[in-house]
């Protein structure tokens, strides 16, 4: 719970690209189910991808400001801030591309070859 | 508080008692270099960490510096040898309907060309540059795992003349560096060609891997007190980062060329859709490695450009974070963008799509770099000295090869130009600009650190103007003859296209860039052999590669450096603060914690060792032979195994104790 309590400073690190891999590998595999099927789920599937990866942004910026594992010996805040930041600008950027690549779905139709 | 205090605060805490209870063995404790004066300190660690003299000393040695200086000129020659490639191929298009070369000869020329420039050349010498750079970067001893080290060098070498040697006896490769199937295939693909392709890639790969390793455990716990995550030099990240993508790429294409070799000498049918294999799982195998390949090559001379900018802008980097960062998300969208080489393969466009999506995003940590590094040229008071120019050459090129790329990341776009000579400018444009520039200008950065000389100013410029010029001669015309249709791989065209004036003058421009390396090597030359000294830091640079002699001794620094900023030698003006504690009689380094740089353990590092080039001989072998029949792997096991013993069997050194 120290985690969520004190934030982690590597979340964003962890979720912002996990999330975006997962989103290219399903939405990729989920074109052609989307054209069998016709049920639009690329797009809410990015969406919550996108999610995930903001939220462990949010961890890091808990950490940021509650000092992360900068509690334990041998570690310090400085070092925590800088990955602190480092993870939420990841989690803000991959969060960005999964959602260009989620919008694709608007525009383009799943069945085109 | 002063150098001296630190000394002293940070000296590492004497070794626990140990008992000789239980399984261990007690510890023999050998003289540390605390409180030792500087000339016995000097004779112990030159005794301690020389490579032994003599032929079998040189094979044996494991010193960093001795295994990047072999990588370094074995790539740079690998480099001459694709040039030649380059300029025959250049010669034979110079116009209509030449008889100079032959196509089976061009199709050769053509696949050895991208072979060696991409498997031989680049990626060696940039890791090579960091097998040298980053051990002393981080204030180290030697490289993490220096046997593996050495044996990476010696599995390179084997592999990269295998394939030359394959091209003298006209048994070289003939289907292009990514090889697709069925045409490498056993249905098309006779002979043992594409099998040389295949096993030059196992070879290549094994030793990348091998230095992938070094360099991150180097990197994660062999950092001087106090380098903590944010004040790493930028040049050691993107090190950093490119090992990890090396992790992580190389085993996806040593699969492709594994299932390759299985399809043509064990008839498997893993690629040929007649009997249920799939095809297009080639190319997705070959290209989840061949794109982040690209990264693998630029994100190192990305950091090179970030070693070169604060030193002749004359202040810290602008943005350290977003470099960081940037460095990081291109690693891992380098993973996201390798169906962009297949849109032309019938995939559903909206899953296409995804790729644009990723390969249009990677501009933004890109055009971050680059707006950092240009920030800090802005507020800085730059001094233009050779590396510097050749940033400036990155700049221009590798933004145009940007732009194009983002043009082809776009589909209908792809779909027209695919297989023509745009595409051919465009990754000429981003591989040259993005990394050959930076590695020019590092060479000039670094020279003097290496050889004790300075490279010649003078022919440096007329070096970068030639080159500069030059490659662009022979590389925007490519992007126009491509839009007019003219398709890459091709060893001749028919005078009626109207093609003739313009590959006139692209030979033209190959030539004049063939010639600015002819001086560069004159200019390397030179520099070893009559350039001025150079003297520890010339270039009053900030990073502790910068702190030692050079070239710099054996053991890389007198005492390991402590670290207070993220450009310790600007910070510390007077003497770089220091600990001590290490043994001197046997070869020990510092541990470090990953996140802090704390002190951590003492640790002993590998003594030479000749096991290292007997196991790459086996391994060799071993590859060589497989390409003949499958049996090789059972009999090639028994050598391997004896090397390998040998390899790690106690030789009662003191580095052996536990």
């Amino acid at each position: 719970m120290h985690a969520l309590r004190m934030g982690t400073s590597w979340g964003g690190l962890l979720s912002g690209p996990m999330a975006w891999a997962i989103s290219t590998q399903l939405n990729y595999a989920l074109v052609p189910w989307q054209c069998n099927r016709q049920v639009p789920v690329v797009l809410p599937a990015a969406l919550v991808l996108a999610s995930l990866s903001l939220l462990g942004g949010a961890l890091s910026w808990r950490a940021k400001r509650q000092g992360g594992a900068a509690f334990k010996p041998g570690r310090t805040r400085s070092t925590e801030q800088f990955v602190a930041d480092l993870a939420m600008l990841a989690a803000l950027l991959f969060a960005l591309v999964i959602i260009m690549q989620g919008s694709a779905a608007l525009i383009l139709d799943e069945c085109l070859r | 508080m002063s150098s001296a205090d630190l000394t002293s605060e940070r000296d590492l805490p004497p070794e626990r008692e140990t008992s000789a209870k239980g399984d261990l063995a007690p510890e023999h404790d050998g003289p540390r270099d605390t409180g030792m004066d500087d000339a016995s300190l000097h004779r112990w660690l030159a005794r301690t960490w020389r490579t032994p003299p003599g032929i079998i000393g040189a094979l044996s040695s494991v010193d960093h510096k001795v295994i990047a200086r072999r990588y370094l000129i074995t790539a740079f020659v690998f480099l001459c040898l694709g040039g030649l490639n380059a300029v025959a191929m250049r010669i034979q298009l110079s116009g209509p309907q030449r008889g100079l070369i032959g196509p089976d000869l061009y199709n050769q020329l053509f696949t050895m060309h991208g072979v060696t420039m991409m498997f031989l050349f680049a990626v060696p010498i940039v890791q090579a540059t960091g097998i040298y750079l980053v051990p002393l970067m981080v204030g180290t001893r030697n490289i993490a795992f220096p046997r593996l080290n050495a044996f990476s060098y010696w599995v390179y070498l084997s592999g990269g003349a295998f394939a030359w040697i394959s091209f003298l006896l006209n048994m070289a490769p003939d289907v292009g560096w990514f090889a697709y199937v069925p045409l490498s295939g056993p249905e098309f693909g006779p002979g043992k060609r594409a099998d040389v392709w295949a096993q030059m890639i196992t070879y290549t790969e094994v030793s990348s891997l091998a230095v992938a390793v070094a360099t991150i455990v180097t990197v994660l716990k062999q950092r001087a007190p106090g380098m903590s995550l944010d004040k790493i030099p930028l040049y050691v990240w993107a090190l950093l980062v490119t090992s990890f993508v090396v992790l992580f790429a190389m085993p996806a294409v040593m699969i492709t060329s594994t299932f390759l070799i299985l399809d043509r000498l064990v008839g498997t049918h893993i690629f040929n859709p007649a009997e249920g294999g799939d095809a297009l799982l080639f190319q997705h195998l070959f290209w989840f490695f061949g794109h982040p390949e690209v990264y693998i090559i630029f994100l190192p001379a990305t950091g090179m450009v970030s070693a070169i900018i604060p030193v002749f802008a004359r202040r810290p980097v602008f943005g350290y974070l977003g470099l960081v960062l940037s460095l990081i998300a291109v690693g891992f969208l380098s993973f996201g963008l390798w169906v962009h080489h297949m849109f032309a393969t019938g995939l559903p466009k909206l899953g296409a799509s995804f790729f644009t999506a990723s390969s249009m995003m990677i501009a933004i940590p890109n055009g971050v770099q680059i707006f950092c590094w240009l920030a800090s040229l802005w507020d800085g008071r730059p001094v233009i000295r050779t590396p510097l120019l050749f940033v400036f050459g990155f700049f221009f090129i590798f933004v145009i090869g940007g732009l194009s790329g983002v043009m082809l990341a776009s589909v209908p776009l792809d779909l027209q130009v695919h297989d023509t000579y745009f595409v051919v400018a465009h990754f000429h444009y981003v591989l040259i600009g993005g990394s050959v520039f930076p590695l020019l200008g590092a060479t000039y950065f670094w020279f003097p650190k290496i050889t004790g000389r300075m490279m010649s100013e003078r022919l440096g410029r007329w070096h970068f103007w030639l080159a500069f010029i030059g490659f662009n001669a022979a590389f925007f015309p490519m992007h126009l003859v491509g839009l007019w249709g003219m398709p890459r791989r091709v060893y001749t065209y028919p005078a009626e296209l109207g093609w003739g004036n313009i590959n006139l003058l692209i030979s033209a421009g190959a030539v004049l860039f063939f010639l600015s390396f002819v001086l560069f090597a004159f200019n390397l030359v030179h520099g070893v052999l009559r350039g001025v000294p150079a003297g520890d830091n010339p270039w009053d640079a900030g990073t502790l590669e910068w702190a030692t002699s050079s070239p710099p001794p054996s053991y890389n620094f007198t005492r390991i450096p402590v670290v207070t900023n993220v450009e310790p030698l600007w910070a510390e003006r007077g003497t770089l603060p220091v600990a001590t504690g290490l043994r001197v009689d046997a070869r020990e380094l510092l541990i470090s914690t990953v996140a802090e740089a704390h002190p951590d353990i003492r640790e002993k590092s590998a003594t030479p060792s000749i096991w290292p080039l007997l196991a790459a001989i086996a391994v060799g072998g071993t590859f060589l032979y497989s390409i003949f029949t499958p049996w090789a792997i059972v009999w090639g096991a028994a050598p391997i195994a004896i090397t390998l013993i040998g390899w790690f069997w106690p030789k009662g050194d003191p580095e052996d104790e536990e």
